[in-house]
């Protein structure tokens, strides 16, 4: 890959140690901290982190920001939807906002020729969205009707129903009904809006080449307003264990999921983390519980566990699936192989392993420009550093057994795990002898 | 757009494609002619099954070892298994290559096919058929649509197999197939991005001692031209109702299949497209609405599906959805739209080693030609309305239909 010279009076802070992974610029623009990825490709990426997600959805309002997100794209300036759509499609050019609890998200990909015309449309639209009452309606009888759907696909409402009860009753947790979107004004969505996009809290990345990346910032960054988007959340607690079970009659298959708040992104021991959960359940045919549950006991086709975390907390879980009659084997054998691990802890060879993965995968990641855009972007949202994969590759190459098996006890509490599981009767016969179930209904 | 090959024949009779191209990494394919369409009933599913089961051990390596060491070497690895082939990839850092090699050369001259991993890994398969299609209304709707447009072709069973043939599936029937498919003649490797100077001697090293001719197979059954329209309904728990359609087309190197992929991005590529506007957009049917075309190698199933939104009945929409295939209208700006979205495609998916490479071996195995999607897109930049409008009509017509409506159990 190509290298571009560094530093620069724009550069808001001087990069540190090599750049042994990908060449990387870092500017301030206004207030948008910009990273720049430059390779001579056909195409240009671009993907931007603004703070302000669904978790910042008033309470009763729930839904607020995914409608907005969706909405974006439906009349900005006075060009209907279907102009912005096909002008956009027309030229192949994919442009996606997605709706994170914390922040929103925008992936834009064009091939070179088209670039400008597709990112003076993604302004117009960040400048100025009309939201037509007329698109409102019809994207919120479209979303609850995607409500009553997501109940048709037991993986999908296994998700739904973990991710409504994990975090307890913070804002995490909070879901959209039927009833929250029809609370939902346009003045909410202009509101929603106006607070997302400020220019503080903008995180911007972007890969192609050197003179279509100072265009593209020519067209976009005027638009960020002014100020900070505020991510004034609660810690989110603990709660102890907790099953809850959605009964689909005729389901051939038991989906599970489990897990609790665990750690920010900002956690120190990050990397510990990384590699313990690849070990535990990240990390597919050498994890303990793909060994345990699908080659060994041949209970499932796949199992996996998780750490996600955000800015101000995260989440740890496993999600799996098995027949009605192994729920209770299952679920045990998970919880003991967790248990296991924080008592046990792991070997020097399981870490040496993990670590070898980590150093030889990372920079596999980083073959395209979108990619790179996407780690770009999150290496400024989460404030990582400009030379982040060199210390995260220097760091896992150091880590020790001992210092893993420190933040197992710490990161690890099955006691706590939240369950969900969608399954048929004889799944829940299963579950009833693992303790207390909390039967749910299909909310929408 | 620049692509330059090498296809080299192997000393133990097999061949090798290399591209070349800037990459941290090499992506190393094997491609073996052993799909669904060349299984036979009583052993559907087979060629999938076999494909779990090559993770499952050889000589020198225990079950899942060669899995788990690629991950210690930060590589990806997985296979898959389609209706015409089954294909095993890894893509590596280029210094890792040699070791890749002999570990795949081992399970391809020395699988083991343990009895008690077999029967573990019936299981597991059990458990991937239940995850996509019995536990999943939309996985099980794709499974009638094949087999109700197709109904002489092998394309008419599941690549994973009807559920009573994979609990049938015995070792010996296994390592039959096996024997018979797994040969050099019968597959090929790609290999692309960073591809090391020494590749093509280090596959003559490991694999020398395979061997075996390309099976002379009979020809498949054509599928007879369809006489009228087939429809399918079927009742699950469903709150939401849906219809899927899907017209047979011909394969991936057929001429139409270009001009077919035209009409493809005009019906049902992304909210432009026509049925979404219509269905999802205007009419308010349907949540959901799309579709796309299925590309195999002796034929392709155009397939469209709508969830609906509750308003309206299912006839509504499947009456709705089948106004809009056969509106065999062109405005020029779609044209232009399908090129555009085919270009782009091609040049995202060169932006990866994996895609590049899957997309070479695709033109290799089907058509004989890695460059064939080049062909194609020269192709597509010379269509003209005519021509397609004349396939659209040929291909998308009243008595070609197959229609499966999934309703809710109430």
């Amino acid at each position: 890959m190509e290298e571009i010279p560094e530093g620069g009076k724009e550069e808001y802070s001087s990069g540190k140690g090599g750049r042994m992974m990908f060449s990387r610029k870092f500017i301030l623009k206004g207030n948008v901290k910009v990273a720049l990825h430059h390779r001579s490709s056909d195409s240009l990426s671009l993907r931007i982190i603004t703070k302000g997600g669904r978790a910042l959805d008033p309470e009763l309002k729930e839904g607020t920001t995914s409608l907005m997100a969706s909405l974006l794209l439906h009349g900005c300036k006075g060009k209907p939807y279907e102009k912005v759509v096909e002008e956009l499609e027309g030229t192949g050019t994919s442009l996606y906002f997605s709706p994170a609890l914390e922040s929103i998200q925008v992936s834009f990909w064009a091939l070179r020729e088209f670039a400008m015309k597709g990112l003076e449309i993604l302004r117009d639209c960040m400048e100025a969205p009309d939201f037509p009452e007329e698109e409102l309606e019809r994207e919120r009888q479209r979303a609850i009707a995607e409500l009553r759907r997501i109940w048709d696909e037991p993986e999908e409402a296994a998700s739904r129903i973990f991710s409504g009860r994990v975090f307890g009753p913070h804002p995490y947790s909070r879901l959209d009904t039927e009833k929250s979107l029809k609370n939902i004004l346009r003045e909410d969505l202009r509101e929603r809006f106006l607070n997302s996009f400020r220019s503080a809290s903008t995180y911007m990345a972007l890969a192609g080449r050197e003179e279509d990346m100072e265009q593209a910032l020519q067209i976009l960054l005027p638009v960020f307003r002014e100020g900070e988007t505020e991510l004034s959340l609660p810690q989110p607690s603990a709660a102890s264990m907790r099953i809850y079970f959605y009964l689909k009659e005729d389901a051939e298959q038991v989906q599970i999921r489990m897990g609790h708040p665990s750690f920010p992104r900002s956690y120190p021991h990050y990397e510990e983390a990384m590699v313990l959960n690849y070990i535990l359940g990240g990390g597919g045919f050498s994890s303990r519980l793909m060994e345990r549950i699908r080659a060994k006991e041949g209970l499932t086709y796949s199992i996996r566990s998780s750490f996600s975390p955000m800015l101000r907390a995260g989440l740890f879980y496993i999600s799996t699936f098995t027949r009605p009659e192994n729920t209770k084997k299952t679920i045990e054998g998970i919880i003991e192989e967790v248990k296991k691990v924080i008592s046990g802890g792991v070997s020097q060879e399981e870490v040496e392993k993990a670590r070898s993965y980590f150093v030889g995968h990372f920079p596999l990641g980083l073959e395209t420009p979108s990619q790179v855009t996407s780690l770009l972007a999150s290496m400024l949202f989460y404030g990582l550093g400009e030379d982040y994969p060199e210390k995260f590759i220097a760091r896992i190459k150091a880590l020790t057994p001992k210092e893993v098996n420190r933040v197992a006890g710490e990161l690890l509490h099955p006691e706590e795990f939240q369950i969900a599981v969608v399954g048929n009767e004889m799944a829940l016969r299963e579950l009833e002898s693992l303790g207390e179930v909390e039967r749910v209904v299909p909310e929408y | 757009m620049e692509f330059h090959y090498e296809l080299i024949p192997t000393d133990f009779g097999s061949r090798v494609l290399i591209i070349r191209r800037q990459a941290p990494l090499v992506s190393f394919q094997i491609w073996v002619r052993a799909g669904s369409k060349y299984e036979k009933p009583g052993i559907t599913g087979i060629s999938h099954m076999l494909e779990h089961m090559m993770f499952k051990g050889s000589q020198n390596y225990g079950p899942q070892e060669h899995a788990k060491r690629v991950q210690e070497l930060g590589g990806e690895f997985n296979a898959f298994t389609s209706h015409d082939k089954t294909v095993y990839f890894e893509n590596i850092a280029p210094h890792y290559l040699e070791e890749i090699i002999k570990m795949e050369a081992d399970r391809f001259l020395r699988p083991s096919f343990a009895s008690e991993e077999f029967l573990r890994e019936k299981e597991v398969v059990m458990e991937e058929r239940k995850l996509r299609t019995d536990n999943s209304p939309y996985g099980k709707a794709e499974e009638e649509l094949f087999a109700l447009a197709f109904q002489a072709h092998p394309y008419h069973w599941p690549i994973i197999g009807w559920a009573s043939d994979i609990e049938n599936f015995s070792r010996d029937g296994l390592l039959e197939y096996f024997r018979l498919r797994y040969t050099p003649a019968n597959s090929f490797f790609v290999l692309c991005g960073h591809v090391p100077e020494d590749a093509l001697s280090l596959l003559e090293k490991y694999f020398k001692g395979w061997e075996g001719g390309r099976v002379q197979d009979p020809p498949l059954p054509s599928e007879p031209e369809q006489k009228g329209n087939r429809r399918s309904e079927m009742i699950m728990d469903v709150k939401l109702p849906f219809v899927f359609m899907g017209f047979v087309t011909p394969g991936y190197c057929h001429r139409d299949f270009v001009l077919l992929s035209i009409i493809d991005r005009v019906l049902t590529e992304g909210e432009s497209s026509r049925l979404w506007q219509s269905l999802v957009h205007r009419k308010g049917l349907a949540i959901k609405a799309g579709g796309g075309i299925y590309p195999m190698g002796d034929y392709s199933l155009f397939f469209f599906y709508g969830v609906s939104s509750g308003k309206g009945t299912l006839e509504n929409l499947e009456q709705a959805l089948v106004e809009e295939i056969t509106d065999y209208k062109l405005r020029p700006p779609e044209m232009e739209k399908a090129r555009n979205q085919v270009l782009a495609e091609t040049v995202s998916s060169l932006e990866r080693a994996y895609y590049t490479g899957l997309s070479a071996g695709e033109g290799l195995l089907n058509c004989g030609e890695p460059e064939t999607f080049l062909h194609q897109l020269e192709q597509l930049r010379r269509a003209k309305e005519e021509e397609v409008l004349e396939v659209w009509r040929r291909y998308l017509r009243e008595g070609r239909r197959n229609t499966v409506l999934v309703r809710g159990e109430e």
